[in-house]
């Protein structure tokens, strides 16, 4: 019985991954053939509150692209690759916290802010490189426009992905 | 409020304190027989000077002339010392710890909240410096050796790398979701463009596209309309607060802003008044000393005239301990004045040395009186019950009433008619000063002129009479001099006397202590761990409700909990007023230790807490565990007690807190526990507590959950007074006392309340359970990010209701054990005991009653 009653519950669960899934897909597909433009799998996997980085993101498209690359992604490649991605919880964002500790770290005197060159040289010169347009998307958005600089511990919550 | 408002309330207060002055010395010198009608006078008394202690301790707060307060604080004093001495006498003649006075208070017109002892804040405001100084130096000590630091990340730092990379991860990630809800929102219009094509162009016709817009937006309306309706509805109802009801009146800001500024002003003028001390005592002998001067020599050498004239010789100059050439003046003739010169050195040196005693026996803190007292009250306690209490009582001396009374006569002489209609700043007065300042100057000049007199005279000797002088008799006077002192310069010697005292008992050599300064003490207990840094938290935030059944109850005999208000009222009688005053401390009865015993999570660490709140007390963590392994061994511990108590007297007021404390007295000590030697401290107690002498402000507290597994004898030994810390009761629980909780410390953690908080739900769902648990509930869900997250996502009832059932509630039976344990106890035999002797005697009357009495057995 109760085992019954899990495997409905996850098959309830899975249903409605799918249709999460589903949603997200349909917005970018333009043609409504039920495919996207591969550049667009990235949004799709962060609109669904998953975090990847843009190695993961690599695999993950290598994963799901056709044997010849068309430069689009078919639905029925991607919805099982999301799906497991989703139930393993693959990609997850991190805390709150742990973003606060990484813009300390970048801000070892802690004023408790980044000036905008900092954060312009650490994200564009580190890791995996910001874009042009990347960066000056955060910087719209992180600037505190009075002080010109980036004011981090508010800029964690707009960061952070709300769970529900 | 003004000042002629405080000093209207002043005035009152003294009249009625005056009033109630000599209905006390009234009522002293009749015995009474009836011991209910004794309770009642005690009672009365007790409310009515609580009355004026409330309204004193406002106005002291309050008013601003450096002098008058100066006399209000020692009547506040005496006030307080004499409320702690009528609790004790009812203590005594009751047998319990907790008092209902309800239909008292209904004869009196009092509400129960009237009861309410305050805390004077001069407590903190006075020490505020010292205070903050400690607090720093604690705080300076914590971080340098790391304690302080809270356990933070166990992997502390991230590299830069890693911190950079889970930025971009983040941010990338929030500009994917960016951008997906705007072409999601592209793709909708889309949708919707699609739908419209499909529906066909109807909506070309401009009638149908207002009727459209129209309908939608008088929907929209009334939708807004009726909420507002129905809000309105319900405040009207009552069921939903006044959106006013949270809001701070204009009147309220405005009366703290008055009285911020009356704290400067106080502060001021109290600087101006020391100034004008030290200013005007320099004009003074400047203008009038030369006068004074003159005028004493004049009477002294017409005295030298009148006595050789009477008896044909010069006198002997009377000797600067007693008084000088004061002596000689003292309305007398001068043939007395020889005669008495002879006999009063004698007699004072009787009087001395009955006042050495006198002050000996005082020292002991009339302990051992009391102690006498006690023990013939326990003896005649059984007798009385025996004797149908046909004995008569009478109310034990008090040490207040005089302090009291000279406060009042104070008052009467010099304020209660005074005119001080040019005194409108309320500033010192200076004819006050200069009168007192004049006394002094006159003994200061007294002093040098006896000096010119003394050598004048033996010249006037030498070239009269040929005479030789007599060598002034000097040596007994200044020996006993030392003897009669006031307290204030004994206070010093005293503690290092009782540290030679300590040094006797425990023979170790102290060679390396007495080279630590008290900070370098101070600083090594706060590296063991042994002085804590107590937490800020007031006693009014142990929130409580009368208990409005306790006479009923008792009159059928049933003894009932107590209430959390009078846990509350007990811990101020017994643990902050002391400390807080030292005044009080030194003369009203002594509690020197303090138990608290009730189920956990009931708030007992808070009041610990609360106590060195209220009174900027160190606090001193000698708990079992605490001291678990530190300073190790026979020796160590002598030297750690050593330590605490004298850093504890010298930075006094302190407290002691000695958590879980039955574990010090285990009946069998658990085997998981056996490495922690918890039963250390044990043998040392009872010989620290004979050391706490009345002005060592330092309270010993226990607290505990389970007092049955302690050995009852040393344990109820070593503390005075047991206070039993219920859970909340019925009136607390149902009443505000849950919502008040909740929200408080919801509010306190930094959550918003908001309409979709439920919180009368939750004080409902949550009976049963403690405090402690609630706010550990809280504590729990109300995390960091959950904070965060209140923007955009409100608190609901059933977040912490989910948490709430992983707890356990107090059960009843747990209660019973307590109170069980409770009548083991002395004073709790005492009660059973005059409570079954009462009930006996009702049995008799009635036949009826005998139950009720057998199971109070």
């Amino acid at each position: 019985m109760a085992e019954e009653r899990d495997a409905e519950g996850t098959e309830a669960l899975i249903a409605e991954l799918h249709k999460k899934i589903k949603d997200a897909f349909e917005v970018f597909d333009h043609e409504s053939n039920n495919t996207v433009d591969v550049r667009e799998i990235g949004t799709i996997i962060r609109s669904l509150g998953c975090c990847p980085t843009e190695g993961e993101l690599h695999d993950f498209i290598a994963e799901i692209e056709e044997e010849e690359p068309t430069g689009y992604i078919r639905f029925e490649k991607f919805i099982p690759v999301m799906t497991r991605a989703l139930v393993e919880r693959r990609y997850r964002p991190a805390a709150e916290d742990i973003l606060l500790r990484a813009f300390e770290v970048l801000d070892p005197a802690k004023r408790g802010f980044l000036t905008k060159d900092e954060l312009v040289k650490y994200m564009t010169e580190e890791g995996e490189p910001f874009s042009q347009e990347e960066m000056e998307e955060m910087l719209s958005a992180a600037i505190d426009p009075e002080s010109n600089t980036i004011n981090y511990r508010d800029y964690i919550t707009m960061m952070v992905v709300d769970e529900n | 409020m003004s000042n002629l408002m405080y000093n209207k309330m002043w005035h009152q207060t003294q009249e009625a304190l005056n009033s109630l002055l000599d209905k006390e010395f009234q009522k002293m010198s009749e015995p009474q027989a009836n011991k209910v009608l004794v309770f009642q006078m005690l009672a009365t008394f007790y409310i009515n000077y609580v009355q004026i202690f409330r309204n004193m301790e406002n106005v002291y707060d309050q008013i601003v002339h450096p002098q008058k307060r100066m006399l209000i604080r020692k009547v506040l004093d005496g006030v307080m010392g004499r409320i702690l001495e009528l609790k004790n006498e009812m203590v005594e003649l009751e047998m319990t710890e907790f008092h209902y006075f309800d239909d008292i208070l209904q004869d009196l017109k009092l509400s129960p909240q009237q009861l309410d002892v305050p805390i004077p804040r001069y407590f903190l405001k006075e020490r505020l410096e010292v205070i903050k100084g400690r607090e720093k130096i604690l705080a300076r000590i914590l971080t340098e050796c790391g304690l302080n630091l809270p356990v933070k990340y166990a992997a502390k730092s991230i590299a830069l790398e890693e911190a950079v990379k889970l930025i971009q991860i983040a941010e990338r990630a929030r500009q994917g979701r960016l951008r997906a809800l705007f072409m999601k929102q592209i793709f909708l219009q889309e949708c919707r463009a699609k739908e419209m094509k499909l529906l066909g162009h109807r909506l070309l016709d401009t009638k149908l596209a207002a009727l459209q817009i129209q309908k939608v937006w008088r929907g929209f309306h009334q939708c807004k309309k009726t909420v507002k309706e129905r809000e309105e509805e319900m405040v009207f109802l009552g069921m939903k607060p006044s959106p006013l009801f949270n809001e701070v009146s204009d009147a309220i800001v405005q009366s703290k802003q008055v009285t911020n500024l009356r704290d400067e002003v106080q502060l001021k003028h109290e600087q101006d008044y020391q100034e004008a001390l030290v200013n005007i005592k320099e004009d003074l002998k400047m203008l009038e000393g030369p006068d004074i001067k003159e005028h004493l020599q004049d009477q002294i050498r017409q005295w030298f005239i009148e006595c050789r004239n009477l008896t044909g010789t010069f006198p002997d100059y009377p000797n600067e301990e007693d008084g000088g050439s004061a002596l000689i003046f003292s309305n007398k003739t001068p043939e007395q004045v020889m005669g008495d010169i002879i006999a009063t050195q004698e007699e004072e040196e009787k009087l001395k040395k009955k006042k050495k005693k006198e002050d000996k026996e005082n020292k002991g803190k009339k302990g051992k009186k009391e102690k006498k007292e006690k023990k013939e009250k326990k003896v005649s306690l059984k007798e009385k019950a025996m004797k149908d209490e046909d004995e008569e009582w009478k109310m034990s001396p008090s040490l207040f009433l005089q302090l009291m009374e000279e406060g009042n006569s104070l008052y009467k002489d010099i304020w209660l008619n005074k005119d001080e209609s040019w005194n409108f700043p309320q500033d010192y007065d200076p004819e006050l000063i200069k009168e007192e300042k004049r006394k002094e100057l006159e003994m200061e000049i007294r002093v040098q002129v006896d000096e010119l007199m003394r050598q004048e005279l033996k010249n006037l000797k030498l070239a009269v009479n040929r005479e030789m002088e007599i060598p002034p008799r000097q040596k007994k006077g200044k020996k006993e001099q030392t003897i009669v002192f006031p307290r204030e310069v004994f206070g010093n010697p005293r503690v290092a006397l009782v540290s030679l005292h300590i040094r006797a008992l425990w023979g170790i050599s102290y060679l390396s202590f007495n080279n630590g300064t008290i900070e370098s003490l101070y600083q090594e207990l706060v590296e063991k761990g042994l002085l804590i840094q107590a937490l800020k938290v007031n006693l009014s935030d142990y929130i409580g409700e009368y208990s409005y059944l306790g006479t009923t109850l008792r009159q059928v005999a049933i003894e009932p909990m107590p209430s959390l208000l009078d846990v509350r009222q007990l811990i101020t009688l017994y643990g902050i007023l002391p400390l807080g005053s030292a005044e009080v401390h030194e003369r009203a009865p002594l509690v020197k230790s303090l138990l608290l015993a009730g189920p956990s999570g009931v708030g007992k660490k808070m009041l610990v807490h609360a106590i060195c709140t209220e009174t900027g007390a160190n606090l001193f963590n000698l708990s079992a565990l605490n001291i678990a392994g530190k300073y190790p061994g026979k020796t160590g511990l002598q030297m750690m007690i050593h330590l605490v108590f004298k850093v504890a007297r010298q930075l006094q007021p302190s407290v002691v807190w000695i958590q879980d404390t039955e574990k010090t007295f285990y009946k069998k000590v658990p085997q998981a526990e056996k490495r922690f030697e918890p039963k250390r401290l044990k043998r040392y107690l009872p010989k620290l507590l004979k050391l706490l002498k009345p002005d060592d402000r330092i309270l010993i507290v226990g607290t505990t959950h389970r007092p049955f597994d302690a050995e009852l004898q040393p344990f109820c030994r070593v503390y005075q007074k047991i206070i039993l810390v219920p859970r909340p009761d019925y009136a607390s629980r149902y009443g505000k006392f849950h919502e008040v909780l909740w929200k408080e410390i919801i509010l306190r953690n930094g959550g918003k309340l908001t309409n979709s908080l439920n919180i009368s739900c939750l004080s409902k769902v949550t009976d049963g359970f403690t405090q402690g648990q609630i706010v550990q509930v809280i504590k729990d869900v109300l995390t960091e990010r959950r904070l965060r997250q209140q923007a955009h996502k409100p608190l609901t009832a059933i977040e912490f209701i989910t948490m709430m059932t992983n707890m356990n509630p107090v059960y009843r039976e747990e209660e019973e054990s307590f109170k069980n344990w409770y009548a083991k106890t002395p004073l709790g035999k005492k009660r059973v005991l005059s409570l079954t002797v009462g009930n006996k005697e009702k049995e008799k009357d009635k036949g009826k009653k005998g139950k009720r009495g057998k199971k109070k057995k």
